[in-house]
């Protein structure tokens, strides 16, 4: 065991080490994922959304959470996958991204199908992200972990690219940025 | 070498010139003296030596120091070289320093007035500072803050530039560093005079920019003095009663007799709109009240000259202030106040009982001059002038014959009628016990002798005491005179017989009644002063926000419990009622929270006040401005961008709308022109108002231009005027014929326009030709609530700002039309009106297809009418905006959202943006 570790302080390079700590695990069409539980605000039922016009897809709405207006993402659609129906397991983590401003946060809530745990992650678990031709793109991906004990591997996503690099968003904030301009 | 080299080994060793270096800076000290001796014995010695020396001198000080004053050698050496080359070129050389004279009289208004603006806050953090280390003067950090503030306010004269005041303030900053390094006390009285000086130089600079400083030879010699350590040439002249400009003794003396009985105490007008006249009430009132506590004090122990420097302090930043503000007669009662109080300080004069009297008298005028600041009647002149003067002579050690002949015109109250309305003026005891008969004229010059005596040998007694002890007069008409001495001098016809029973009687005794006497006089006082004094705290506008925001989430979470459907199902009046109730709270909660935001316009419109001057200067009209309604209250993010819309209608309204002089003589106009700001409250909104009684707006040349453009096309002539004139906000339409630096480009309305709708405001304008323009700027009083319809799409809600809205109706089948195909219209009155269904908009796919089931909500926006189709009305109500949270970029025809009763969330309708995205995508 000792052996072992000291072998893995070796091995793990300084962006693994970064990479340990604690995870919430979520499920999104029978696979599983993680994001950084230092990015949960919290996690909260499904509710009536209000949908937004002229937004991509997976844009669901926005909710009203204690008085704030949030917006809400439906991450497998966001991911490419199908969206099921909700059922009584789908839930909103609402996490707290990066906005378009230096250093500015801003709450954001995403549908999964269920949340799992929350899993302690060390740096010898983590393995860089693969390199084969997944549906997502590697962007995405901060790395893979690898729950020994449970038998499983769990992705961890880098939820503030994952929801700030959208070209659609991008493409509406053109659009909307040039209709501003045209009106002046 | 020759002189140009030498000069220019002098400007590479200013170019070389580490500050923070000490050996650099000793090097530039050598080479400044080098250069000197080098020019001094050289051709060129008469033009150029006294400047060089000069820069010498600094150079030596800033050897010492490296924040002297480099920027002085700087231009002897580029003056110097020019000089140079002129002499060889056979010119006359102007002296060195004349462009700085030329400098002084090229004010620049602008930077002048923020500077007069910072400056007054900048003496007055100085006098804070002196105050504090007259108080205790062993407090080094004291000093080497004045000389900051001294030392940035050097700067901002320099920057003006105003160089006399900025040559004192170096030499005081000198000064300042030798009182540093020699450990002495700080002569406050030789900043105190500094600093009456600029306040008295600023105060002339508000009024006339180009005026020249006041005398300031005395206190230059004195700074000067100070700075080399010497003694002061000028002692006297530091003392504030010399130095202090306006009141001078003789002045106040002779003026006194030629006072018409009657006449009161009067102000000048600007006083009482001054902003900042709360401010220098309530300071005032509090330094009255603590000299009034401070007398009480010195009563009872009348050599702390602690408790006088109190009093004294007291008394001189009244006289600050008032003197800043003009009003002449408390300037005069303050100082001669003061004057008195310096005697006690000196030690030349022992305060006695009837100083006290006096003092407290003078303290009493004093309110009753604040009191007619706050709106009461103004006191007798008179009064004010026999009590300086009573102060005067007892100044001046002449307090017997104060006390025993009359001082100076007979004085028309008599004790015996207290009623008469002369509050303020005092009689001393001694007069008032003879005026009654109660003692002899020798008795009382017996007694003021053992005072006088006393007070020699350095103990004192009050007159009272003294004839009692003789057995002059009895304890009882001594107590009671005493009651009325003072009844008659201070607390007025009403307290004096109750108060004089009182003592009669032997239920109190005369200190005891004395104090209710103050007590009772005090809430009364207070109870006068509560409406217009308001204290005020500093609150950081972020913690303001939190505060707001979470009233907001409170409204939302009070109208989700009682629109509950399970509550509904209770039926308990009980619950009802406290429901009732909890709503009542939170709205008077949000309306509190609100108004916490809430600031008046005043120095928005100050600001423009600034403005028509300028403006009206440069473009050669002649401009009455006059503002009302200041004081209404407005959102603070409002104000703030209220600002820039007013800017350019004001230019405009300067520029384009007055005439100039000679147009409006013509036109039979006076050729001053009137431009008035007006700010008032309607239904629920404000309105700004600018109205200019100018040209007028021209329908025809506004019609001309915009065909032109191709604003408008068809015939114009049956485009309601009020449309017609709000061509003018759009981009790039501009009438002027030529572009001046004032306006012209046809910007400024376009920034007009947008600013105020971006505040959910509308404008309006009324004209008419050659009587002038009116604009109304109608703006919301908050920006975080708006009064919304609430409408219903299918199972969608939106909110449809109240103010967009013009009407709503149930379409007849017979009055819409569809036109090339999808195009649908509808007749309001006589007019076809565009139709856009909301579903098709935003793509929903539910809600009526039918427009005879629905209602058409006819919007204004982005300059256009149209109705917006929808399923039904749901009601009215105000609803708080927010934003969408900001992970998603804007929506286009959505400005926020709402959250409703329910706690759901409903999206904000942007009319403007909504009708130009319809505008730019046609329906396919």
């Amino acid at each position: 065991m000792n052996q072992e570790l000291s072998q893995d302080l070796i091995t793990a390079d300084e962006s693994q080490r970064a990479l340990a700590g604690k995870y919430l695990s979520f499920m999104l069409q029978g696979e599983e994922y993680g994001v950084r539980i230092l990015k949960v605000r919290e996690i909260i039922a499904l509710q009536a959304v209000t949908p937004l016009p002229r937004m991509p897809e997976y844009v669901r709405g926005v909710i009203n959470l204690r008085g704030r207006i949030i917006p809400i993402a439906d991450l497998r659609l966001k991911l490419g996958m199908q969206a099921p129906a909700d059922s009584s397991h789908t839930c909103i983590i609402v996490l707290e991204v990066e906005g378009a401003a230096e250093g500015e946060v801003c709450l954001t809530g995403c549908v999964v199908d269920t949340v799992s745990e929350v899993l302690d992650i060390e740096a010898h678990q983590v393995e860089p992200p693969p390199r084969f031709g997944s549906s997502i793109s590697n962007d995405y991906i901060l790395g893979l972990g690898k729950i020994a004990e449970k038998q499983k591997v769990i992705a961890l996503i880098d939820i503030d690219k994952v929801l700030s690099n959208d070209e659609s968003i991008e493409q509406a904030r053109e659009v909307s940025d040039e209709s501003t301009e045209s009106c002046a | 070498m020759s002189i140009q080299s030498q000069l220019d080994r002098l400007a590479s060793a200013l170019t070389c010139l580490r500050p923070q270096d000490p050996q650099s800076r000793s090097d530039l000290a050598e080479t400044c003296r080098d250069v000197f001796q080098a020019v001094k014995g050289g051709p060129l010695a008469d033009p150029l030596s006294q400047a060089l020396e000069a820069a010498q001198r600094v150079a030596l000080d800033i050897e010492q120091d490296p924040s002297g004053d480099l920027a002085l050698i700087e231009s002897v050496v580029e003056w110097a070289l020019e000089a140079v080359a002129a002499l060889e070129h056979g010119e006359r050389v102007e002296p060195f320093g004349s462009p700085e004279k030329e400098a002084e009289e090229q004010v620049d208004s602008e930077l002048l007035g923020m500077f007069l603006a910072s400056a007054l806050d900048s003496l007055s953090t100085i006098e804070e500072y002196l105050l504090a280390l007259e108080e205790d003067p062993d407090q080094p950090e004291c000093v080497t803050q004045v000389r900051g503030v001294v030392h940035s306010l050097k700067g901002e004269c320099g920057v003006i530039p105003l160089p006399t005041a900025q040559a004192l303030l170096h030499l005081s900053e000198t000064a300042l560093d030798q009182v540093l390094a020699s450990g002495k006390g700080l002569p406050a009285d030789v900043f105190f005079c500094l600093l009456d000086w600029m306040k008295a130089y600023i105060h002339e600079l508000e009024q006339d920019p180009d005026c020249d400083p006041p005398e300031y030879t005395y206190l230059q010699e004195n700074i000067a003095a100070l700075a080399e350590g010497r003694e002061l040439p000028h002692p006297k002249t530091c003392s504030k009663e010399e130095a202090a400009p306006p009141p001078s003794a003789t002045a106040s003396s002779s003026a006194s007799s030629a006072i018409n009985p009657s006449e009161r105490v009067q102000f000048p007008e600007e006083v009482l709109s001054d902003p900042t006249l709360a401010e220098f009430l309530a300071e005032a009132r509090g330094h009255l009240e603590d000299s009034e506590a401070a007398l009480l004090e010195i009563e009872s122990d009348p050599e702390d000259i602690e408790i006088i420097d109190r009093i004294f302090r007291a008394f001189h930043t009244i006289k600050g202030v008032a003197g800043f503000m003009n009003m002449e007669d408390m300037v005069k009662l303050a100082h001669a106040s003061e004057a008195l109080l310096d005697e006690f300080r000196k030690g030349n004069l022992i305060c006695t009982t009837e100083h006290t009297s006096l003092i407290f008298a003078a303290c009493d005028a004093m309110n009753s001059m604040l009191d007619y600041l706050c709106g009461e009647e103004p006191p007798l002149r008179l009064s004010i002038y026999e009590l300086i003067e009573a102060l005067e002579l007892a100044a001046q050690g002449e307090e017997s014959a104060a006390l025993t002949a009359q001082p100076t015109p007979p004085k028309p109250h008599t004790p015996a009628s207290p009623g008469t309305p002369d509050e303020g003026s005092t009689t001393l005891l001694g007069q008032y016990l003879l005026e009654r008969n109660l003692i002899t004229d020798e008795a009382l010059q017996q007694a003021l002798q053992v005072q006088r005596h006393l007070q020699k040998t350095g103990s004192s007694k009050r007159l009272g005491e003294i004839l009692a002890e003789a057995e002059l007069i009895s304890i009882d008409s001594l107590k009671a005179a005493l009651l009325g001495q003072r009844g008659a001098s201070i607390a007025g016809a009403q307290t004096f017989p109750f108060a004089e029973a009182v003592i009669e009687s032997g239920l109190l005794s005369e200190t005891e009644v004395k104090q209710t006497l103050r007590s009772t006089e005090s809430p009364k006082a207070q109870r006068k002063r509560k409406p217009h004094i308001e204290q005020t705290v500093k609150v950081a506008t972020r913690r303001l926000d939190v505060l707001i925001d979470m009233v907001g989430e409170l409204v939302i979470a009070q109208q989700m419990l009682t629109q509950d459907p399970e509550l509904e199902e209770i039926r308990s009046q009980r619950l009802q009622r406290n429901l009732t109730q909890v709503g009542k709270i939170t709205r008077d909660l949000q309306e509190a929270a609100m108004s916490l935001r809430m600031v008046t316009l005043r120095s928005t419109f100050q600001k423009m006040s600034r403005l028509v001057r300028d403006v009206s200067s440069k473009a050669g009209k002649l401009v009455a401005f006059t503002v009302t309604g200041e004081e209404t209250e407005l959102d603070r993010n409002v104000v703030e961008e209220i600002s820039d819309p007013l800017v350019h209608l004001i230019r405009n309204a300067i520029d384009h709308g007055l005439e100039t002089p000679e147009e409006r003589v013509e036109r039979n106009k006076d050729p001053k022109g009137n431009i008035a700001l007006n700010a008032y409250h309607q239904g629920g909104s404000i309105v700004i108002e600018i109205r200019d009684d100018g040209n007028g707006m021209d329908r025809e040349r506004i019609l001309a231009k915009a065909l032109e453009r191709g604003l408008i096309d068809g015939n114009p002539d049956d485009m309601p005027d009020s449309e017609v004139y709000k061509l003018i906000f759009q981009p790039g339409f501009s009438t002027a014929e030529k572009v001046t630096d004032i306006s012209g480009r046809g910007v400024g309305m376009d920034v007009v326009r947008r600013n105020i709708e971006a505040m959910r405001g509308r404008i309006d304008i009324e004209s008419h030709p050659g009587e002038g323009s009116t604009f109304y700027l109608r703006l919301p009083l908050t920006l975080a609530i708006i009064d919304g319809m609430i409408v219903r799409v299918g199972s969608h809600r939106y909110v449809i700002p109240t103010l967009t809205i013009e009407q709503s109706f149930r379409p007849d089948e017979n009055s819409t039309h569809r036109v090339l195909h999808d195009g649908e219209m509808v007749e309001v009155r006589g007019k076809l009106i565009p139709i856009h269904r909301l579903r098709d908009i935003f793509d929903l796919n539910e809600g009526l297809e039918e427009i005879s089931e629905g209602i058409l909500v006819l919007v204004e926006g982005a300059g256009e009418r149209a109705c917006v189709f929808v399923d039904e009305i749901l009601g009215q109500q105000q609803v708080v905006i927010k934003n969408l949270g900001k992970a998603l970029p804007p929506t286009q025809g959505i400005s926020g959202g709402a959250i409703l009763g329910d706690g759901r969330v409903a999206l904000i309708l942007d009319t403007d943006a909504l009708l130009t995205s319809v505008a730019a995508t046609p329906v396919p």
